[in-house]
């Protein structure tokens, strides 16, 4: 009889296909008894079949990244693809010491050490600075100042290796919870030497001498890593006797993130060969601690593991560039490039990639380019990658419901209900991402089904977005929505324009260099111009009919030329400016130093079509505005869907709150103030 | 497939039972492994039922009795009603080629062991067996 059922892997179906193989025989009849010696033999058989089944099976599915499940087989797999997977990241602060040093024979120290190792304790865990820090002193007050030092959550522990060439040594990080980031590799000639090189970790041979300094990394068994170093042929080769010594972190990882209390514990030296008590020192906390993250999971090492492999270290598309930043920026959240050749006007020779971040904050422009510096390695000769923020569009909404009285849900249970489900749909949708696309209906179904008793949804929709000027320069500032501007009487078009329309594109107040001493805004004027005026509290005064243009087709606003000096109530002190007249506000500036930075004009459109917005361009973010809600009782008026004459740019002077990302107070600035 | 079912008064004799014996020794005669068949295949049966231990049988669990672990119980009356209630049920449930008519437990105090005469009617035979054997623990 041929055997019938070869794939079985259960234990009673292989028993059943004994059994049923034996029912074909007639030298034993037993089989079908629980008691029968003959079925104790079918188990063992069975047993033994299953046993190899298993393991068969087993060891196929562990020889194959998709199906792998076992950490140190995926990372084996992975090892073939030259991929590292990423270890636990420390979580960092950002702070600022400042210290007053004391004189010696009446001088000032010239500069201030600061210790590396621990400086901080902070929600029950210590933070460090990997190398030692040296600032100046100020000759004529004697302070001393740390800006912007990052600290680094873990404890800094050391490890050495003598080098044994008989014996088959592996050099392994003997912590599971090392951040790699953190590692540096030093080789001493033996173990009295005090002399030592500095070894850097390569991923790829293609650049290495027989002399590199240079070591290998990658996941050993139970997420402990492993250093290789070259052999002489790729790399410098370890010779007997040497000593090497591993410095890393041994962190919590993300348990350290979110704390914003620090205490100095750290030690400071001056020039002088003085010390001071932790206590004499004075710290700021800059930025809360963010940043620390676990080791990678299987889950991301089976999915990046063969995209960063079929990316072989070089950025040719612009997919490329995104993997690979994500790679080498840990605090990307998501990331999209895309080539300078789509843009338009088109820029050649240039990729763009645009990094949202997982703490929502943009980058820094030294972050920004540490970033593209990292990225050149990889990108192909005369192809320049330059990191761009985000371009943030907001979509401000407010909804107008309508319910059912009888129901048994009174108005504010429904505008909880409504606020549980815009979250939803938020969530659900992805939006406040790259690539997503507003729909008013999904939100207006999400709505109507958060609570029974709603029977009408409406929704006013409005476009904000910002104009970052730079203070007391004279420039045009280009904002697009990318979409049809609502035109608000398309009969007077073919006018001469002395007719009025409504604007649809209204701004927040701002404060220009002739003009100090008002608030002013702009507008459109529905045939294309922007004009500028102020407000008196019982009229608009037009102060430049001229001020810009609008595209009502492609809904691009241009600002401009103007020089800005003060937008909101981030505004130049009366020092700052002479006033001459009050009433107009015409003056000039006196001392530009002391005018505001981090400028942002708010700018409201109203689209042509308030149902489907797209993100323009690649690196479009469309963030939704937490919405302000109206419950009305049935049979209500609802306002109309287009706010015409009823915008209020100067509600969103400081950046909205929007959906599910609730901290964004540094949106769009250029600074250098912080760490990250 | 089994046995061949057996209603009213008709007795007739099913189907042979054939089985391994559980020595694995040589059958001198044909110099292949032994066999034991019909009520002795039976009485086998009952034996290896009995002495198995729950859990032995890979994958399944509950077949087998628990008159190993009983044997370490103190030795008197209870014990005794629970080793033969506990063969009982195990010959009912996992043995249906047997009627049981009679199980009798009687401890021997000397040397801690426990007399089982255990009598049934083969299904399908008009006779009755008595197996009859010392349970003992493991020295």
């Amino acid at each position: 009889m041929q055997p019938n059922n070869l794939t079985a892997l259960d234990f009673e179906d292989i028993k059943s296909s004994i059994k049923s193989y034996l029912r074909t025989r007639n030298e034993f009849t037993d089989y079908d008894f629980d008691g029968s010696s003959l079925s104790y033999l079918i188990d063992i058989l069975a047993y033994n079949t299953y046993y190899t089944a298993f393991n068969a099976n087993m060891a196929l599915n562990e020889t194959f990244l998709t199906s792998a499940t076992v950490r140190d087989n995926i990372v084996n797999i992975a090892k073939l693809l030259n991929y590292v997977p990423k270890s636990i990241t420390s979580s960092k602060g950002c702070v600022k010491l400042t210290l007053q040093t004391t004189q010696i024979n009446g001088e000032f120290p010239t500069s201030l050490t600061l210790s590396k190792g621990a400086v901080c304790t902070g929600g029950n865990y210590i933070w460090n600075i990997l190398t030692d820090l040296t600032t100046s002193v100020d000759a004529t007050t004697g302070i001393a100042e740390f800006d912007s030092l990052k600290i680094y959550e873990g404890s800094v522990v050391k490890f050495s290796y003598v080098v044994n060439t008989f014996a088959r040594q592996s050099y392994i990080i003997p912590s599971a919870d090392a951040d790699i980031s953190t590692l540096s590799v030093k080789v001493r000639p033996n173990e009295s030497s005090t002399q030592f090189d500095i070894y850097n970790r390569v991923d790829t041979v293609s650049t290495l001498t027989p002399t590199s300094r240079s070591y290998f990394l990658h996941e050993g068994e139970d997420m402990r890593y492993e250093i290789r170093f070259g052999d002489d042929s790729v790399g410098r080769k370890l010779t007997d006797g040497e000593v090497i010594d591993l410095e890393y972190l041994v962190t919590s990882g993300p348990e350290a993130n979110n704390n914003s209390r620090f205490s100095f514990i750290g030690r400071m030296t001056d020039s002088l060969g003085q010390t001071y008590p932790p206590v004499s020192v004075n710290l700021t906390v800059k930025d809360k601690s963010q940043q620390g993250d676990a080791a990678e999971s299987i889950e991301s090492i089976k999915y990046n593991a063969p995209r960063y492999y079929s990316a072989q270290y070089r950025a040719v598309t612009a997919q490329d560039y995104a993997i690979i930043t994500k790679n080498i920026y840990s605090n990307a959240s998501s990331v999209v490039a895309y080539g300078g050749d789509t843009l338009n006007p088109p820029i050649y020779g240039k990729v763009y990639i645009v990094i949202k971040t997982k703490s929502g904050t943009t980058l820094n422009d030294q972050t920004k380019k540490d970033v593209a510096n990292d990225l050149r390695k990889y990108a192909m000769a005369s192809i320049d990658p330059i990191i761009v923020d985000p371009d943030d569009m907001y979509v401000n909404i407010k909804v107008f419901a309508l319910y059912d009285t009888g129901g048994g849900s009174n108005a504010s249970e429904i505008e909880s209900d409504i606020n549980a489900g815009v979250l939803d749909w938020g969530t659900q949708t992805g939006i406040n991402n790259f690539n997503s696309t507003f729909r008013a209906q999904q939100l207006e179904k999400a709505i109507t089904l958060s609570n029974k008793t709603i029977s009408d949804v409406s929704l006013q929709v409005t476009l904000l977005k910002y104009i970052k000027p730079n203070t007391n320069q004279t420039n045009t500032y280009c904002i697009s929505i990318g979409n049809q501007l609502y035109n608000s009487a398309p009969t007077l078009d073919g006018s001469d324009g002395a007719c009025k329309k409504e604007p649809v594109v209204v701004s927040g107040t701002f404060r220009t260099a002739d003009r100090p001493g008002v608030d002013q805004q702009f507008e459109d004027d529905g045939y294309g111009n922007l004009r500028t005026y102020y407000n008196t509290g019982i009229r608009k005064i037009y102060t430049n009919s001229k001020a810009g243009t609008v595209n009502y087709d492609t809904g691009e606003v241009c600002f401009g030329p103007v020089n800005v000096i003060g937008a909101g109530n981030n505004i130049a002190p009366a020092a700052a400016v002479s006033i001459s007249d009050s009433a107009s506000g015409l003056g000039s500036i006196i001392d530009p130093l002391q005018l505001p930075s981090n400028l942002q004009i708010p700018v409201v459109f109203i689209p042509s079509n308030n149902s489907t917005i797209p993100a323009t361009t690649p690196g479009t973010i469309i963030n939704i505005v937490t919405p302000s809600i109206t419950v009305q009782p049935i049979g209500s008026i609802v306002p109309p869907t287009i706010p015409l004459n009823s915008l209020t740019p100067t509600d969103f002077n400081q950046t909205p709150v929007v959906l599910d990302i609730p901290d964004l107070t540094n949106l769009g600035s250029l600074s250098d103030s912080t760490c990250f | 497939m089994a046995l061949k079912k057996i209603g009213g008064k008709e007795f007739t004799k099913s189907r042979s039972f054939k089985d391994v014996s559980i020595g694995f020794m040589r059958n001198p005669f044909t110099d292949d492994i032994s066999s034991v068949s019909n009520e002795n295949s039976i009485k086998q049966a009952v034996k290896n039922l009995i002495l198995t231990v729950p859990g032995e049988k890979p994958f399944q669990p509950l077949v087998g009795s628990r008159v190993t672990s009983l044997l370490f119980e103190p030795l008197d009356g209870f014990t005794a009603d629970a080793i033969q209630d506990e063969i009982i049920n195990t010959i009912n449930q996992y043995e249906p080629r047997v009627k049981l008519t009679d199980v009798v437990v009687t401890p021997i105090y000397e040397g801690n062991k426990v007399h089982v005469v255990i009598e049934y009617q083969v299904v399908g035979l008009p006779i009755v067996e008595t197996i009859e054997f010392v349970l003992q623990r493991p020295e």
